[in-house]
């Protein structure tokens, strides 16, 4: 029996951007179970970051409920929303993100040195084998390089979940790769739950459970049966 | 260290110019705070402590006569604790330089002790009998005379000489002015000794008869009920003035100089971190919109608020704790060489210098305050923006044209490079209104500066130019009948005299009151230019009285009042005058009126105590020799005087002049740098249509350039409402600042504040030449 990680009940979110009002996502429902590889699959503006971040408690939707592990965290307020962003949630984005004046490993620690429960920052740098390159600046790194840096920011905070942000959307093919199998290596090894959104299909392939968004809402939803390994993906 | 700390580090060590000007600014108002207060705080202390040793009196009483049975009886009225009678005159000194005129004035003293206003021995011995003086260490300082000396003297028309047995200080004399018409002490000129007192009542005719009281009170908050006593008990003696402590002449000064100082205390600092605030108020909240992303992130990895907030509070934080410590430091430091630079001024033997832990810490908190509060203005938003809209995107701002564009004709014919100019400024008010903000105060105080240097010189060429036009102003020991005037034109050989009549009187208007010298002048006087504030020309009306307008200010009365003049010569009534006009009068507080009115309504017929002479001649020695003259005054003496003074003046208006630049410079600096760093992407996309780094760089200069001006415009009347706040704070009996501002104010003003500002940003075009555009444009760090 899977246990539920996270439940997403009727969830709406509209917002403004400039003069226009955005209906980013439209009452959806789903859950997430422990120690699963999620794809939230769907074009640009179908909602997914928007979803994404109300999940990791960056935002607050219109309507609906979010329960993470049986608690409602749509109804915390913001002291708890920091605590649940700091303990139960990694994030990793599109664009890395780092603090451009600070080392890749100074970067890690910015992470680690808030939270009480944490991983070897050394052990996380050398599984996503940036050891070497530690003390380097993100302007002195590959845009592979400094998504790794990203990755090892997320996890070395031991959170529950990692909620990655079109994770390979700004490398190439390759390197792309390197990052799915780090991901994947993650969710193997250390047992975490990852959910990763992307408008790029074939990366659905590797996942065990897939949701595919349009205009905001659940189009397809459907699980893998036999999941591929990243070295196998193409696009 | 924590990561965010380290990060902070890095982002000052990124922005150092700005952080360092900013510095600078906090560094400078905290200096001046510390300096001033310090100074302030040492003089004082030392004076309080001075006053409280030596027994300072409360009551100063000058009259005609009066015999020492008759003064000390004062001791009987209600409220008086102690009295002591002394003779006072100031008699010529006999040097070696002929052309040389040195007064010293005569206090007699018991040859051994005195209780008020105790003598403060500092060398030699205190205990004199016959043909023994003390002098004021000022004056034997600055004449380079020493204990065993001799010092010959001219008393009553015969030469004196006395032996210099020791060195004193005494409390009535912190501040060695010679009158209230002198604007600075002149110690190798002017000073004072004590002689013996029965001695010097034999050389002087005076035996039994004093003409100044000193008296200590009771309770001192019952002053005004003692002077009535005072008052009616020496009228018939010939009271001229009662003097109660806090005007007595040097007590006056001192206090006025140490007021002055902790005013300007408590304005420039706030002007100088009011600025400092506004640039980091500014620069943060730049920094926190340029850094939405990295806010986002740090509250998507769980950093809360308040975590974020004082990380860029922080760096706010860190001018306010080093800027204040250094400010205060330096202040510190420097507020002993003030305080010793002030002894050139005053006299205060007991002279502390001392550090002020409450002073210090004051200044540390005041600067932190400041830098929190503009820290947390500046970072505001960085608590308000959600970690979700923090990496959202930024939708494209809303356009719209600027009012200029609709001025079609106008806007047609302007260049591209201008349009981008003036639709930024348009689009960035705050920013532009900023920048013409700094140009403005750098105007405004610069021509406040250039105004004061130009005012010195103006109200001593007024006062001594223009409405005095006499060479010598001659006061006589006793009054003497007019016709005696034509025997001494002849003596002295000189090209002309005119009698005058000076006499102290209480003038009374409603509740308001003052004791001031009313002058007797000859109707068509030769020697008095009277005009009004707009410079017309007053005659001196054959009834009634002029008055200067710091003596109308403080009756407040207008033409056609009444005042009562309050008379305290035997036998004269007190009586009601008519205030016919009001006078511009640059230095001293007076009353001016025709001397034959004055003769039969205030002082009696046919006499005079005064002469005004015109001459080309040194007549200094030949007065000396005059047994009825008391004090000379050489108005070529006052002129020489001040040209000496004006050097020390001069430097304290360059140090002003440079704090003003500093303002103007780190405003201009900071924001346009700012401006660099937050349109990284417009220029270089501007570089990629094919612009150089000058083109660029144009545009820049041109949005300031634009600004500056609009804060020159407006920077002029600012500089005019510092000029009158300083008129109104600075208005006293002795000073009345009306001088001009001139257009060669003004230009010099607008000279200096474009240099400041042009070379501001000429230091800013290594930031549009260090520039990466094409990182710029990729870039996705902060």
């Amino acid at each position: 029996m899977k246990n539920v990680l996270i439940k997403v009940e009727n969830l709406s979110k509209h917002y403004q951007m400039g003069e226009v009002t955005v209906k980013a996502v439209r009452d959806l429902s789903f859950e997430i179970y422990e120690g699963e590889f999620v794809v939230i699959l769907g074009p640009s503006g179908s909602g997914k970051s928007t979803l994404l971040n109300i999940v990791g408690g960056m935002d607050t939707p219109t309507s609906g409920k979010i329960f993470f592990k049986d608690e409602e965290i749509t109804n915390y307020d913001e002291k708890k929303l920091t605590s649940y962003r700091r303990n139960e949630v990694g994030f990793i984005f599109q664009f890395y993100n780092l603090m451009g004046n600070l080392t890749a490993k100074e970067n890690v620690e910015l992470a680690v040195e808030i939270c009480k429960d944490t991983l070897d920052i050394d052990e996380v740098l050398e599984a996503v084998n940036l050891n070497e390159r530690a003390d380097h600046f993100p302007a002195q790194m590959s845009g592979g390089e400094q998504q790794r840096v990203a990755i090892a920011r997320a996890v070395s905070k031991k959170p529950e979940v990692l909620l990655c942000d079109e994770p390979t959307g700004a490398l190439d093919f390759e390197t792309g790769i390197s990052i799915l199998k780090i991901l994947k290596k993650i969710n193997v090894e250390y047992k975490k739950t990852v959910v990763i959104i992307t408008h790029n299909t074939p990366v659905a392939a590797m996942a065990d459970r897939v949701l595919k968004m349009r205009s905001g809402k659940i189009i397809d939803y459907y699980e893998n049966s036999e999941p591929v390994d990243p070295e196998g993906i193409e696009w | 260290m924590k990561k965010l700390d380290l990060r902070l580090l890095r982002m000052i060590r990124h922005s150092k110019g700005q952080y360092i000007s900013i510095l600078i600014v906090v560094i400078t108002g905290l200096f001046m705070y510390t300096l001033m207060n310090s100074a302030a705080t040492n003089l004082e202390t030392s004076l309080l402590e001075y006053y409280e040793i030596s027994n300072f009196g409360d009551v100063f009483v000058d009259v005609m006569q009066i015999s020492e049975k008759n003064a000390l009886e004062l001791e009987g009225l209600k409220n008086v604790e102690a009295v002591d009678a002394r003779i006072v005159f100031d008699v010529p000194v006999i040097t070696d330089n002929k052309d040389e005129k040195v007064n010293l004035r005569l206090v007699s003293v018991d040859g051994k002790s005195n209780n008020i206003s105790k003598l403060f021995l500092e060398k030699g011995k205190r205990e004199i009998s016959s043909r023994e003086i003390l002098l004021h260490t000022q004056f034997a300082d600055a004449r380079g005379i020493e204990i065993g000396d001799e010092i010959e003297l001219r008393i009553s028309g015969r030469k004196y000489t006395f032996e210099v047995k020791g060195m004193v200080s005494h409390p009535e004399y912190t501040y060695v002015m010679e009158n209230e018409q002198t604007i600075y002490p002149i110690p190798d000129k002017f000073g004072i000794g004590f002689i013996e007192e029965e001695y010097l009542a034999n050389i002087s005719g005076m035996t039994d008869k004093y003409n100044d009281i000193v008296i200590t009170l009771e309770d001192e908050e019952k002053f005004s009920e003692t002077e009535k006593l005072l008052e009616d008990r020496l009228d018939k003696f010939g009271l001229r003035r009662v003097v109660e402590k806090k005007d007595q002449l040097s007590n006056r000064l001192v206090h006025e100089e140490i007021n002055g100082l902790k005013q300007m205390s408590g304005f420039i600092p706030v002007v100088f971190l009011a600025v400092a605030a506004a640039i980091l108020a500014a620069m943060i909240s730049r920094n926190v919109r340029n850094d939405k992303v990295i806010i986002g992130i740090l509250k998507a990895l769980g950093y809360s608020r308040l975590r974020i907030l004082s990380h860029y509070t922080m760096y706010a934080v860190s001018i306010g704790i080093i800027g204040g410590g250094l400010g205060t430091l330096l202040g510190t430091i420097m507020s002993g060489f003030m305080t010793q630079v002030y002894l050139l001024y005053f006299y205060i033997p007991l002279l502390k210098v001392a550090f002020y832990p409450a002073n210090i810490i004051t200044s540390i908190v005041l600067s932190v305050v400041f830098c929190i509060g503009a820290g947390l203005v500046g970072s505001r938003d960085a608590m308000l923006v959600t970690p979700a809209e923090a990496i959202r995107d930024e939708p494209p701002q809303t356009g719209h044209r600027i009012l200029l564009e609709r001025v079609k004709p106008v806007w047609e014919r302007i260049s591209f490079t201008w349009k981008i100019v003036f639709r930024n400024i348009f689009r960035e008010k705050k920013k532009s209104v900023f920048i013409s903000l700094g140009a403005a105060f750098t105007i405004a105080m610069s021509l406040m500066t250039f105004w004061i240097s130009d005012m010195m010189t103006v109200v001593f060429e007024t006062h001594y130019g223009e409405f005095l036009s006499m060479d010598y102003n001659i006061d006589f020991i006793s009054p003497i009948h007019e016709d005696s005037l034509k025997d001494l034109e002849k003596i002295l050989d000189i090209d002309g005299i005119e009698g005058k009549m000076e006499m102290p009187y209480e003038l009374q208007y409603g509740r308001n009151e003052k004791f001031v010298s009313v002058i007797g002048l000859h109707k068509d006087t030769s020697y008095y230019n009277f005009e009004d504030f707009y410079g017309n020309r007053i005659e001196l009306p054959d009834e009634g009285m002029l008055i200067s307008s710091n003596l109308a200010g403080i009756l407040e009365v207008e033409p056609g009042d009444n005042i009562l003049v309050k008379n305290f010569i035997p036998g004269m009534d007190d009586e009601y005058i008519e205030i016919v006009d009001i006078i511009d009068q640059a230095l001293g507080i007076n009353g001016y009126m025709n001397i034959d009115y004055m003769e039969d309504k205030l002082a009696g017929k046919n006499l005079v105590n005064g002469a005004l002479v015109d001459t080309d001649r040194n007549i200094s020695e030949d007065l000396g020799d005059l047994k009825n003259v008391g004090g000379v005054q050489s108005l070529q003496d006052m002129r020489d005087l001040f040209f000496e003074y004006i050097d020390l003046a001069a430097a304290s208006i360059s140090v002003m002049v440079v704090f003003s630049g500093i303002l103007g410079f780190v405003i201009i600096y900071s924001m346009t740098v700012l401006s660099i760093n937050e349109r990284r992407l417009e220029f270089s996309s501007l570089r990629v249509l094919g612009f150089t780094k000058g083109e660029i760089f144009g545009i820049i200069l041109k949005e300031n350039a634009v600004m500056s001006v609009v804060g020159i415009i407006y920077g002029i009347p600012l500089g005019k409402v510092l000029i009158d706040a300083m008129r109104t704070i600075y208005v006293t009996d002795l000073y009345v600042f009306n001088a001009p501002i001139t257009i060669k104010n003004v230009l010099y003003a607008i000279i200096f504040a474009m240099i400041c500002l042009t070379l501001a940003q000429l230091i800013t075009y290594r930031k549009i030449t260090n520039l990466d555009f094409i990182e710029a444009l990729k870039s996705r760090t902060s």
